[in-house]
């Protein structure tokens, strides 16, 4: 228990310094919101400081902060001056939007990742290893944006899937298994791209891992003991490699955040990446905060879910020495 | 004399990068009866290992070169496919290997590690596994069998990881047991504790053992006969009743009838402490 | 302490060591440490020019005390003189000249050695680190020493992998010798090779004791072994030394009950092989 609490607390930390040095970055590059009505003639100076000082824009770095942790434990989480609202809200829905993309596309590239690399694992130095490695690297060469663009280019020449957003327009009226599959139409592209965009690597840590794993002494002890090979692989060799692979996990969710970012803006998938784009173009400093701040918050969250994955599952780490 | 295991002009060489190759073991020949412990002996490098790992087909063939023939009960092993094969190891023959620390999988407890070996070859359920599992436990002089079968390999000390294997090897009651420097890794009470377990348990099973190891104070408490290896072939080999009274090779004259009383530091000063030392 | 050790001169001399380590039981949510005591108010005095053989089962605390007394980790508790230097607790800096005059041989020479240096390279690397010799100077003491441990100095230019394991700890002791250091430490030197390499490093040893006045600590868990090379012998167990005599004391007249447990351990070739012509076995 105090290993958790000791964790929460480290997060917690963390996620003050995030936020604060994201405001600082946002103070010192230079404008503000109000920078583009300036640029109108028709709007006077006396407007645009009035506004700004309405919206408290010109109020101290210290205080803004101060008054924003204060709206975060609210749950407000600050003002939005484009929407006109609070921040909170706005980041609920997209964030769920964003967590739907990720999640399922973590969960296809490692159903792909990991079958395909034990295979090659088992059949390592092989010509299929070679061709499937081969393929593997080609990917990794590839540009995120040339294969979001492909996807989309292949959307719209085929007509098959929608080339963006969440849902069509009619989806009110339709069923709930209907809504479904709607949903699933239009999440399909955006996680193929995005799991595309991880897989390369994915597959060559399973493969290292569990072909380091069957090298080990013990897998030929137990070959000596005549057990067959399917189980030799998936009750021996994959679970003493699952250690680094949950590790990699943990770093897996902060690639998958910042890919998520172009795959939801170039496939215009309502997640938290359009609106963050948005909000720095117009410094909405409150929006980017938020996003920066809910952003750490899935990356501490995932890597503390792997580290507490990785004591449940190793006995080295989970069990210390007895007496026997 | 009904024969259990028959080994003629068995050779291995490891095929290595350019054009050299390493030749392990250059055509042996030896039997083994049943009931019988028949004790390899040899430096380290003298091909001891491979020869076990030949045995059970453990060699992978595209960087071993092997050849000879290896007769199990009539069957013959080197060509033998690797469905036969799975059959025979660990139920037929099975090996007792030399580190108990990597010798398990770290991550399975080691009651299951056993049982998988009994699932493999017996048509039993898991369950029935298991009970025999605590059985065997029981069996190698292990105590609190429950929670030992629960351990992880790293809670456990060097003896008693070295009686599980020996668990292991046992599980399918197999006819022959190769027992690879099987005390190496324990210190000189655990080793005494092993070598007693290893005597009874031939007396009570009847079970043939090939032990390999290089420490002829091992080979002398344990062994029928012995195969006196060097450098790949075997130099000499008979009972060890004839080897100690009339070795004939210098290898094992070196090995079995070496004065160990020797002082290491041969200057005048210490023939005062030579003499100390012959005072039994 | 027997009067061998106040005749001669002592080298090193440590007085109630301690050393604890906690072990945790590494359960996020458990409290449960295990202290574990690896030295328990250790006494112990080697003497100048002279072997003392550390005797006893794997986890009496044998490698701690090694350790501390080649200064690679501090006691919690307890003084160490080594040549009547007040050595336990000494900053990193003032440690640094002294480590030329105690060396530590490994028990795995495999793992002790860089795979990626040669053979020279690794014997050259302490008088590199301790700015002794220039160049080709050093080349030529680290081939000396290949000589003068056995290895023909034309396969100076050979990697570890190349050489059998005998060989490979005749480097490692090259090695420790490349300072010209007065206290070699062994931890368990020769008991990963065969028999014969055993009684061929451990004569290179005594050689070497003799023609350059070492003075070992030698830790040896085998009762055989420490018959033939030690001088002097202290018999370890759960961290406390139980018993410390001379060789020939220890071996004629052990006085504390584990260390005939031991002795007892240890039987001959010969009398088992009577043994068992006396069962009728053979």
């Amino acid at each position: 228990m105090r290993y958790v609490a000791r964790r929460f607390f480290h997060a917690t930390l963390l996620l003050c310094v995030i936020s604060f040095a994201c405001f600082a970055l946002a103070q010192i590059a230079p404008g503000d919101f109000f920078d583009a009505l300036r640029l109108n003639p028709r709007i006077s100076s006396e407007t645009v400081d009035h506004l700004r000082s309405e919206y408290g824009v010109d109020r101290p770095l210290l205080v803004r902060y101060g008054h924003w942790l204060h709206s975060v434990l609210e749950g407000q989480m600050g003002f939005s001056i484009a929407y006109g609202g609070p921040v909170a809200p706005l980041l609920r829905v997209r964030a769920r939007n964003t967590l739907l993309l990720t999640a399922t596309s973590t969960l296809l590239a490692w159903l792909i990742a990991v079958p395909v690399g034990v295979w090659c694992a088992a059949r390592r130095g092989t010509r299929v290893d070679r061709v499937v490695g081969f393929a593997a690297t080609t990917i990794l060469t590839f540009p995120d944006l040339l294969i979001f663009l492909l996807l989309l280019l292949l959307a719209v020449r085929t007509g098959w899937f929608p080339a963006g957003g969440m849902e069509s327009l009619a989806t009110e009226n339709m069923e709930s298994w209907a809504r479904i599959l709607d949903l699933a139409r239009h999440l399909f592209l955006p996680a193929l791209g995005l799991s595309i965009v991880t897989l390369p690597m994915l597959f060559r840590h399973v493969r290292s891992t569990v072909g380091e794993a069957m090298t080990a002494p013990f897998m030929r002890v137990a070959r000596g003991h005549g057990i067959p090979q399917a189980r030799l692989l998936f009750r021996f060799a994959l679970p003493v490699a699952i250690n680094p692979l949950i590790s990699l996990f943990g770093l897996s969710v902060a690639t998958m955040l910042s890919a998520s970012l172009l795959a939801e803006v170039v496939m215009s998938w309502p997640g938290l990446g359009p609106l963050f784009l948005e909000a720095i173009l117009s410094r909405d400093v409150y929006i980017v905060a938020g996003v920066v701040v809910l952003s750490s918050v899935f990356l501490v969250a995932g890597n503390l879910f792997a580290d507490l994955l990785i004591f449940a599952v190793d006995p080295r780490i989970r069990v210390g020495r007895q007496d026997a | 004399m009904d024969c259990l295991l028959q080994v003629r002009e068995l050779t291995v060489r490891y095929r290595l990068e350019g054009d050299h190759d390493h030749q392990a073991v250059a055509g042996i020949n030896f039997e083994i009866a049943p009931g019988e412990v028949v004790g390899l002996m040899g430096e380290s490098g003298c091909g001891k290992t491979s020869v076990a790992m030949a045995l059970l087909g453990l060699l992978s063939r595209d960087r071993v070169a092997i050849s000879g023939s290896v007769m199990f009960r009539g069957q013959e092993l080197l060509c033998a496919k690797e469905r036969e094969l799975r059959k025979i190891r660990g139920a037929k023959i099975s090996m007792v290997h030399q580190e108990p620390s990597i010798a398990m999988s770290p991550v399975i407890r080691v009651g299951d590690q056993i049982t998988e070996v009994l699932h493999a070859h017996r048509q039993w359920s898991w369950k029935h596994c298991r009970e025999a599992t605590l059985a065997l436990i029981a069996r190698v002089g292990l105590s609190k069998t429950d929670r030992i079968y629960s351990a992880y390999p790293h809670q456990l000390s060097g003896g008693q990881l070295q009686r599980i294997l020996l668990a292991q090897a046992m599980a399918c009651e197999p006819e022959l047991v190769i027992a690879d420097e099987p005390t190496a890794a324990l210190d000189a009470c655990s080793q005494a504790e092993f070598l007693a377990l290893l005597r009874l348990l031939k007396r009570q099973k009847n079970i043939s053992f090939l032990l390999i190891s290089h420490t002829p104070e091992i080979q002398a408490s344990l062994a029928d006969r012995l195969l006196v290896m060097h450098e790949g072939q075997i130099v000499e080999q008979g009972s060890l009743q004839q080897l100690y009274t009339t070795p004939s090779h210098y290898c094992t004259k070196a090995m079995l009838r070496r004065t160990r009383t020797t002082d290491f530091r041969a200057f005048p000063e210490s023939e005062v402490d030579s003499k100390e030392l012959s005072t039994p | 302490m027997n009067e061998a050790t106040q005749t001669a001169g002592v080298l090193v001399r440590a007085q109630g060591l301690d050393k604890n380590y906690v072990q945790r039981r590494g359960r996020p949510f458990g409290r449960a440490e295990l202290i574990v005591r690896a030295l328990d108010g250790v006494n112990i005095a080697i003497p100048r020019g002279k072997t003392l053989a550390l005797v006893g089962e794997s986890g009496a605390g044998k490698s701690t005390l090694a350790r501390c007394i080649a200064l690679f980790e501090k006691p919690d508790r307890g003084e160490i003189w080594f040549d009547d230097q007040n050595v336990a607790n000494l900053r990193r800096e003032e440690l640094f000249p002294l480590r030329r005059r105690i060396q530590f041989v490994f028990q795995d020479p495999t793992s002790a050695l860089n795979p990626r240096m040669t053979a020279e390279e690794i014997i050259m690397e302490p008088l590199l680190i301790h700015r002794e010799g220039a160049g080709e100077r050093r080349r030529e003491i680290a081939l000396q020493l290949m000589e003068q441990v056995g290895l023909p100095s034309a396969s100076s230019e050979k990697y570890p992998l190349e050489f059998s394991g005998g060989q490979r700890q005749r480097l490692a002791i090259a090695r420790a010798l490349a300072l010209n250091p007065s206290l070699l430490i062994l931890d368990e030197p020769v008991s990963n090779l065969d028999v014969r390499n055993q009684d061929r490093i451990l004569q290179l040893l005594a050689d070497l004791q003799h023609s350059r006045s070492l003075t070992y600590l030698h830790v040896c868990h085998e009762m055989r072994l420490v018959e033939r090379f030690a001088d002097e012998v202290a018999v370890m167990r759960d961290g406390k030394i139980v018993e410390c005599q001379s060789r020939a004391g220890l071996f004629g007249w052990p006085k504390h009950p584990y260390t005939r447990a031991l002795l007892d351990a240890m039987p001959s070739v010969e009398s088992i092989f009577k043994t068992r012509v006396a069962e009728g076995i053979v």
